[in-house]
């Protein structure tokens, strides 16, 4: 239809407010109640303008166009209308701009430079309200609230959780918690990007910058698989804080709370700003070129004898580089699933483990079946689009589990296991409420690293790719870190070079069991105390090993004690590489800081090292040897099906298993004080229940016959049933034992 | 002298089932149960008599009804006695004297525009009183069949369910109503779309004043004709006018439409201490103030009324004698609409406090000339800006006090003192 703004004519469609339309014409608007991606209350009274016909001015957010329609956003009426608007706004709003934290980008200063009024008429009492503690992530300044609702909304519709309500009537109208609770939703950092005034502040960054002094760089999320996009800002070659970039296929307006808080463990003291070599049983400062001689001379001296593990957060660039080294110099057993400890699956695993459909296509499914997954902690970005296929395509979402998880939508069954009992009803799925899903329906399975983590990882997968198989349904595989696929693509797997090509030379099981005499380690960005499904094997076997080259960006008790050589890796902020994500988009992230002190990026390290051996490649020949690799993969479906398996027993013994919280699931997020502060970040551990445990009881683990003490109550929980669940809080320093532990209780 | 909804107001045991079917209630009812009379025919029947919605609209309520959105199954009623406007107080009465008119009021809409289920919602001051009796009529219409499963052995199914309020004006706004139904908080809704099209949890839903649905039952019973022409002159219909202020006998009286003001003053005993009259707010004090002189001769019906520059509204009027400062009065009705903002725009939110600060400031002597025309400003920046009613409602009284008694304002803030002492 065609419409008159300001007398000239333009295009518009059916069902389309005006504010849609002019901001698709690039014609301003000014508002503060609407955004594109929440539901329209009209109640700021910002974008009133003149509409011919109207007696008085109308809302853009909320009117839609009519065929012929004659509006205006400039002239007297619009003007007027969005004077007396501001004006209100103004009365009981701080003008205290410059020491708002907001100021600068603040929407209700740069409105009120462009429609507001110089001056104010108001002489009364300003409105102010006490500011309340919603938790560590997000810090308030309520007086300064203009009662957008926008964070209102931001919780029913998007992050499906109502945190943040309005209380009182009239000028006594508040935002705050229900009862002073802290904000829980896994999104709910959201909500600073969303207030436009400073109201709701990103606690990590308040007071510390001027926004006019930051520089914005592209970056990607590293915290898990989905590469979302961020802006990092910048003030004197530190991260002040992270914002997200809008990207339409992945993370939409929004961010999770684990990448907008998780570079604040970069600024840590823990961090390794030198290279180090042992001497008398200490790490003292080396220099680098000696560090790469000995790392070349190690390399020859215990080849073939080595176990080289890599953290998935690494890049393509690395990863390739790092395997070509090792291979090349006889080192073939080379792995980055250290919490993994079930690896029976691996000779049929896909060459890129991914989520087999684009994110976007989430809507248009019928069934969703979560396999141990956890959407709304583990990928909450996810979670939206899952959110917005109930709502608008009655999608039905089946949660298999171990563990009671919270989820920020509905689902239509929800049943909790043990890993056995998992498989089991997978198996049996003609039976039970899974044969409600038909081959004619859009299905998709979705895999989570949870599960992953499980002692029969390998059945799970083979009766969920059977169940899939049978269902017609899609697999997704979703890793846990930023380049998990990119790591099965790169080789970083012992029995696969580069490409998903057969090893020869591979004759091992896994990384842990394969040398029962292992003479040496090299552990990239991985740390022994945390990365490992079985921290208490790896410590002993780096014990006993007779050389151990770390490349670390954070010192552990583990590292100092165990490390023969150091190198100080930069954290992947500072460095540049691209990473695969689960929707096999290979995503670039530049370094945006310049690493600390004597840091440096894992790749210049890695191509000293291969100068030192002899071995000399340049970057951009990674680059082409890479989108090779890439584009050499068919791809295929993601079942795994696996032959001789173990068939579960009638009476099997329940596993003890680890709940691990993806907010520490690497080295940065653990030392980001402020994301460990929230209940996202506690660990769980399952235990069997016939050992009569009862509550208020202390529990010791016997591993290899060393007992560690862990101070933490026994929990009762209902579910799955004969077990019990300790419950691990905040601190990243608790040891968990491996899945293999003897259990004492006090 | 006509009595509708006040039919059965002087009677003994006045709001029993007993005392209403002896004045042949239910009649209509009944009559429509055994006969099917056609939906439609009703909605022509309400809509010929000339029915105007008297919550203060007075939008015709056949017209209303025949909205309906016809494409959705379910579809609801809600009644709408959270009667708060100040000076208000016809449907408490009717709610406590005859509430099966109400309910057979609300049985007939949910028949005529096929709903199943009719809420009404009291205000939450009402629960001492008229939420009890309202809660023991339904009761007793349920035991004699006339609401519920299979409506006196028929095919028809409608339940009529009794709400309360938690005490919050804005929720009088009929979109609001809805969000405290549906257990929000009570905040209009922006309009379109409009209740009659996705109203109540999304569905089609008409919302008629208590008086409006208690008038229903009579209109059947006697005919459009005959409702019609209960009005004097060209005036349609009756109307409850609720007279309170400075008056001999303040009352709530049923009265034709077209009445003329001093009939109905005599009918009150005329003023207090036989005063001059001074001014009238004659619709609830949102409507504007007129003064006396310009009130005693005219007709009350809505065209008349709104000849003079104000509106009949619920009908609730305020008589105000010679010695009432005005300055007062609209301080204490600025401070009304400032408690009863929801506070969800701004226009709204923020300048009903910034009126009733200035006027405070006024009122204690702190005032200028400059803060009578900020007044005025302030008034003129709310009027039309808002999602509801409510912002209107606060500025209309301030710019027809300030109009009409501009004198007295000026009076006050030169002497720092009220002109009537």
């Amino acid at each position: 239809m065609e419409i008159f703004i300001n007398d000239n004519k333009h295009e518009a469609f059916d069902n389309e407010t005006i504010i849609q339309v002019t901001d698709r014409l690039n014609i301003h608007i000014p508002r503060f109640c609407y955004h594109k991606r929440l539901s329209i209350v009209a109640s700021c009274r910002m974008c009133l303008i003149e509409v011919e016909g109207a007696k008085f001015p109308q809302p853009a957010c909320s009117t839609l166009v009519r065929e012929g329609m004659k509006i205006k956003t400039t002239g007297s009426v619009t003007e007027d209308a969005q004077k007396s608007t501001m004006e209100f706004l103004l009365i009981n709003h701080p003008l205290d701009c410059p020491v708002c934290d907001q100021a600068g980008e603040c929407e209700l200063q740069d409105v009120s430079l462009d429609h507001g009024d110089y001056k104010s008429n108001y002489n009364e009492m300003k409105r102010t309200v006490i500011d309340k503690d919603i938790g560590s992530l997000v810090s308030t300044e309520m007086t300064r609230c203009i009662h957008c609702s926008r964070c209102v909304r931001f919780g029913e519709e998007v992050a499906g959780i109502k945190e943040l309500g309005m209380t009182g009537r009239g000028e006594k109208t508040k935002i705050e918690t229900f009862v002073n609770q802290s904000l829980t939703s896994e999104l709910s950092g959201n909500v600073i990007d969303l207030c436009p005034v400073g109201a709701l502040n990103n606690n990590l960054y308040k007071y510390s910058a001027r926004t006019w002094d930051l520089e914005q760089k592209n970056s990607i999320s590293f915290n898990d698989c989905l590469g979302s996009n961020i802006y990092y800002h910048i003030y004197k070659n530190s991260i002040k804080r992270a914002v997200p970039k809008e990207n339409e296929q992945i993370n939409l307006s929004w961010l999770s709370d684990r990448d907008r808080f998780g570079h604040e463990g970069i600024e840590s003291n823990e961090r390794i700003l030198l290279p180090m070599i042992k001497e008398n049983n200490k790490l003292i400062q080396s220099d680098l070129n000696s560090l790469y001689s000995i790392t070349a001379e190690k390399i020859k001296e215990f080849s073939p004898n080595t176990t080289a593990i890599m953290s998935a957060q690494s890049s393509c660039e690395e990863m390739y580089l790092y395997q070509k080294i090792l291979r090349e110099n006889g080192i073939t057993n080379i792995d980055h699933r250290t919490k993994e400890c079930d690896f029976r699956y691996q000779e049929n695993y896909p060459v890129i483990p991914s989520f087999d459909i684009k994110i976007n296509d989430l809507a248009k499914m019928d069934n969703i079946i979560l396999v141990n997954t956890n959407i709304s902690k583990e990928f909450p970005i996810l979670s939206i689009y899952l959110r917005n296929a109930i709502k608008n395509n009655s999608t039905n979402v089946f949660s298999l589990a171990t563990y009671n998880y919270s989820e920020n939508f509905d689902t239509n069954i929800n049943e909790i296991f043990s890993p056995t009992d998992l498989v089991r009803y997978l198996r049996d799925s003609a039976n039970n409420q899974l044969a409600s899903i038909e081959s004619n329906h859009k299905n998709l399975i979705i895999l989570g690293p949870s599960s992953t983590h499980l002692k029969n990882y390998t059945e799970i997968l083979n009766s969920t790719s059977n169940f899939a198989k049978l269902t017609n349904s899609k697999l997704a595989l979703l890793g846990d870190l930023s380049n998990s696929s990119g790591a099965w693509a790169m080789g970083i797997i012992p029995h696969r070079l580069p490409g998903g090509i057969q090893c020869d030379k591979y004759k091992e099981k896994n990384y842990v069991s394969a040398y029962p005499s292992n003479d040496m380690f090299i552990v990239y960005n991985l740390e022994p105390e945390y990365d490992f499904s079985n921290d208490i094997e790896i410590l002993d076997k780096l014990k006993k090993s007779k050389y151990n080259i770390f490349f670390s960006s954070y010192i552990t008790d583990a590292i100092e004690k165990y490390a023969d050589i150091v190198f100080p890796l930069a954290v992947q902020q500072e460095s540049t590489g691209t990473h695969l994500n689960t929707n096999k988009q290979l995503q670039k992230s530049e370094a945006v800081i310049l690493p600390k002190e004597k840091a440096k990026p894992g790749l210049d390290f890695l191509h000293n090292i291969s100068k030192a051996l002899g071995l000399d490649i340049s970057n951009k020949q990674i680059s082409q040897d890479i989108s090779k690799i890439l584009s050499s993969i068919n791809i295929t479906d993601n079942y795994v099906i696996t032959e001789n398996l173990r068939v579960p027993k009638e009476k099997d013994i329940l596993e003890k298993y680890i709940i691990r919280s993806p907010n520490t699931n690497n080295p940065t997020l653990r030392r980001c004080e402020s994301l460990l502060n929230t209940h996202d970040a506690d660990n769980f551990m399952s235990l069997p229940m016939d050992m009569n445990i009862t509550e208020d009881k202390k529990v010791t683990l016997t591993e290899h016959s060393k007992q560690i003490k862990i101070n933490t109550n026994i929990k009762t929980h209902s579910k799955p049933e004969n077990t019990i669940l300790l419950k691990f809080s905040g601190r990243y320093k608790q040891k968990l034992g491996s899945c293999n532990s003897v259990i004492d209780i006090e | 002298m006509i009595k509708l909804c006040t039919a059965t107001f002087s009677l003994d045991n006045p709001s029993s089932i007993e005392t209403y079917l002896a004045q042949d209630g239910y009649h209509s009812w009944k009559k429509i149960i055994r006969d099917k009379t056609p939906k439609s025919e009703i909605i022509r029947l309400v809509k010929e008599s000339g029915l105007k919605g008297k919550g203060g609209a007075g939008f015709l309520t056949g017209l209303k009804w025949s909205f309906i959105n016809s494409a959705e199954k379910q579809r609801y009623l809600v009644c709408n006695s959270d009667e708060s406007e100040p000076g208000t107080c016809k449907d408490r009465d009717i709610l406590r004297y005859n509430p099966h008119a109400v309910i057979e009021g609300m049985l007939i809409a949910c028949y005529a525009i096929d709903a199943s289920v009719g809420y009404n919602y009291l205000r939450g001051e009402f629960i001492g009183d008229q939420w009890i009796v309202f809660n023991t009529a339904v009761k007793e219409a349920y035991k004699n069949n006339l609401i519920g499963n299979k409506v006196l052995n028929s095919d028809i199914s409608i339940d009529i369910i009794p709400l309360i309020g938690a005490g919050a004006y804005i929720v009088g706004e009929e979109t609001a109503m809805l969000e405290s139904i549906e257990g929000k908080r009570g905040m209009p809704r922006i309009k379109p779309p409009f209740p009659a099209v996705q109203g109540l949890y999304g569905k089609p839903t008409i919302i008629n004043n208590t008086e409006t649905l208690a008038t229903v039952p009579y209109i059947l019973k006697n005919g459009d004709e005959w409702y019609k022409n209960l009005g004097l002159n060209d005036s349609i219909g009756v109307k409850m006018f609720c007279m309170s202020g400075h008056l001999n006998r303040p009352d709530v009286i049923e009265a034709p439409l077209g009445i003329p003001f001093s009939e109905l003053l005599n009918q009150c005993g005329g003023i207090l201490d036989n005063k001059k009259l001074k001014a009238v707010i004659p619709g609830g004090s949102s409507v504007p103030v007129v003064k006396g002189k310009d009130i005693i001769n005219i007709p009350m019906d809505y065209e008349s009324l709104m000849s003079i520059g104000t509106m009949l509204g619920s009908g609730g009027i305020i008589v105000m004698d010679e010695s009432t400062c005005m300055v007062s009065v609209l301080e204490r009705i600025s401070r009304f609409y400032y408690a009863e903002s929801c506070g969800q725009c701004t226009p709204c939110r923020e300048g009903t406090g910034w009126l009733y600060k200035t006027l405070v400031k006024i009122k204690s002597g702190r005032g200028t000339q400059s803060d009578l025309d900020l007044l005025n400003r302030i008034a003129n920046q709310i009027e039309g800006h808002c999602i509801c009613a409510l912002g209107d409602a606060a500025a209309m009284p301030v710019i027809s006090f300030l109009k009409n008694f501009w004198n007295e304002f000026e009076y006050y803030v030169d002497k720092k003192e009220s002109m009537v002492g």
